[in-house]
This record gives structure tokens, sequence and C-alpha cells, in this order.
């Protein structure tokens, strides 16, 4: 009890590598069959919904970012118009951002300036 | 972070709170403002809810979330009046809309049959994302 030491590193490298095993797994199999292909295309989706959520709830806005981009031509290949357009104004609206505003942006973007803090 | 006797273990609670003391976020004031009693898709009511936000916010840089219809004509506005405002694209709706699209790309691929064997009720509106949760 008195030597517990958290640290999450080892942990961390271990999940790289067995997320690295999927990957290799996943084009393996997608380049074998079509039907693999589609599945893991779905496992894909559910990924990208996984980590959307994530960020909302984290607050984390580089990962919103990161994770509307990988929406984006998923967007425009189900054939919605609206938000495959919306998304690339909102895309490009917030990559001026911290042009526009230097410092502040930066801020807004660290400091999970966007959503509510509900309880310290 | 090392439990010692100085450091002795707390409940949940205490351990997250020493855990993140670090980054420790300021605490949000939420109210209801007045409610702009004027049709809430025309141009003028995005504006005046802009006006009224930044007006009540008094900071140098504000950031207001929309959904899609009004998040066009806000950032639309914005930008044509250089007002200092972040408008952010709401993320349930997004979602939703991405649920809707995952449906549409594996429309007969098998996963209804897969989907039916959980929910028995309602296949067709988790498939077209109008059902989240």
């Amino acid at each position: 009890m008195k030597n517990l030491v958290l640290t999450t590193r080892p942990e961390l490298s271990r999940t790289r590598v067995i997320i690295r095993a999927y990957k290799k797994k996943f084009e393996i199999l997608s380049s074998n069959s079509r039907t693999a292909a589609l599945w893991t295309t779905y496992y894909g989706f559910i990924y990208l919904i996984k980590y959307f959520i994530r960020a909302e709830r984290l607050h984390d806005f580089e990962l919103h970012l990161a994770i509307v981009a990988k929406m984006l031509p998923i967007f425009a290949a189900a054939g919605r118009g609206q938000y495959s357009k919306a998304l690339r104004l909102y895309l490009e609206q917030i990559h001026v951002l911290e042009i526009q505003y230097g410092a502040l942006g930066k801020t807004f973007k660290v400091v999970g300036l966007q959503s509510a803090h509900s309880s310290i | 972070m090392k439990l010692t006797p100085a450091n002795p273990p707390v409940n949940w609670k205490g351990f997250m709170k020493s855990l993140h003391k670090p980054n420790v976020k300021v605490r949000s004031q939420i109210e209801f403002l007045q409610i702009i009693d004027q049709p809430p898709d025309s141009y003028s009511t995005v504006y005046t809810t802009l006006f009224e936000c930044l007006k009540t916010a008094s900071a140098k840089l504000m950031v207001i979330t929309f959904d899609l219809p009004l998040w066009l004509k806000a950032s639309r506005i914005f930008l044509e009046k250089g007002m200092p405002v972040i408008v952010r694209l709401g993320g349930f709706h997004t979602l939703k809309s991405f649920l809707g699209c995952v449906g549409y790309i594996m429309a007969d691929s098998g996963l209804e049959d897969l989907m039916i064997l959980v929910y028995p009720r309602d296949v067709t509106h988790i498939m077209d994302g109008g059902r989240y949760g």
C-alpha cells in the first residue's frame, strides 16, 4: 500500500501495441475479402463515434476537430450535403480562429472554454 | 502520485480531486436568459441572440453553440458584422446525422438483422439516426 505509484505509461504502450496489431489484422482481412472490408469500415465508423463522444465529454477540442475532419468524407459519401458543407466551413473557421485571435484563440482550444463545467 | 502517511488514502472524490489538482477548470455560471419571442429561424432573431449574448458576456471573445440551420445563419452574420464570436457547431445533432450516415452506408448489410436481435422494435429509426442513446 505504501509503495503504490500510479503510472499509466506501461499500460498505454501495451494498448498501443494491441491497437497496431488490430490495424494490421484489419488491413489483411479487408484486402482478402470485400465483406470483411465492409465490416472493418463499419468498425472505423464506430471508432469515430466513440471518439467524438469522448471529445465532447472531456472538452477535448483538438480531438473534436480531428474527429470532425475524419467524419467529413463520410457525410459527403452518404449524401448529407448540408452537413458536409457546414462541417467544411466550420473547420475552416476554427482554423482561421487561431490566426485571427492569437493567444485568445489558443486559450479557447486548450482550456476548453467551449463547454460548461458544472462542478469542480 | 504516491500514497504516504503524509498523503493518506481518501475517498474516491478526494482522490480524483487531488489527482486533477493541476488542471482544475473554472466553474461555469449557468443562467437562463430572456426568451426572444420571435421566429427562431429568422436572421434578425439570430442577430439579436448574438448581440444580447455579447452584451451579457462582455468578454473579448465569446463562444456560442448552434445547430446546423441556425449555425449557417449565425456564422454568416458574425462574418459580415465582424463580431468577436466563435460559433461552434452543436455536437449532438452532428453525431445524430453521422449515425444516419452510418446507417445509410451499412444498409442491407445485415446490420439491421443484428440490431433486431437486441432492439426488437424501431430498428429503422436506429438505422437512420433518429434514435440516439
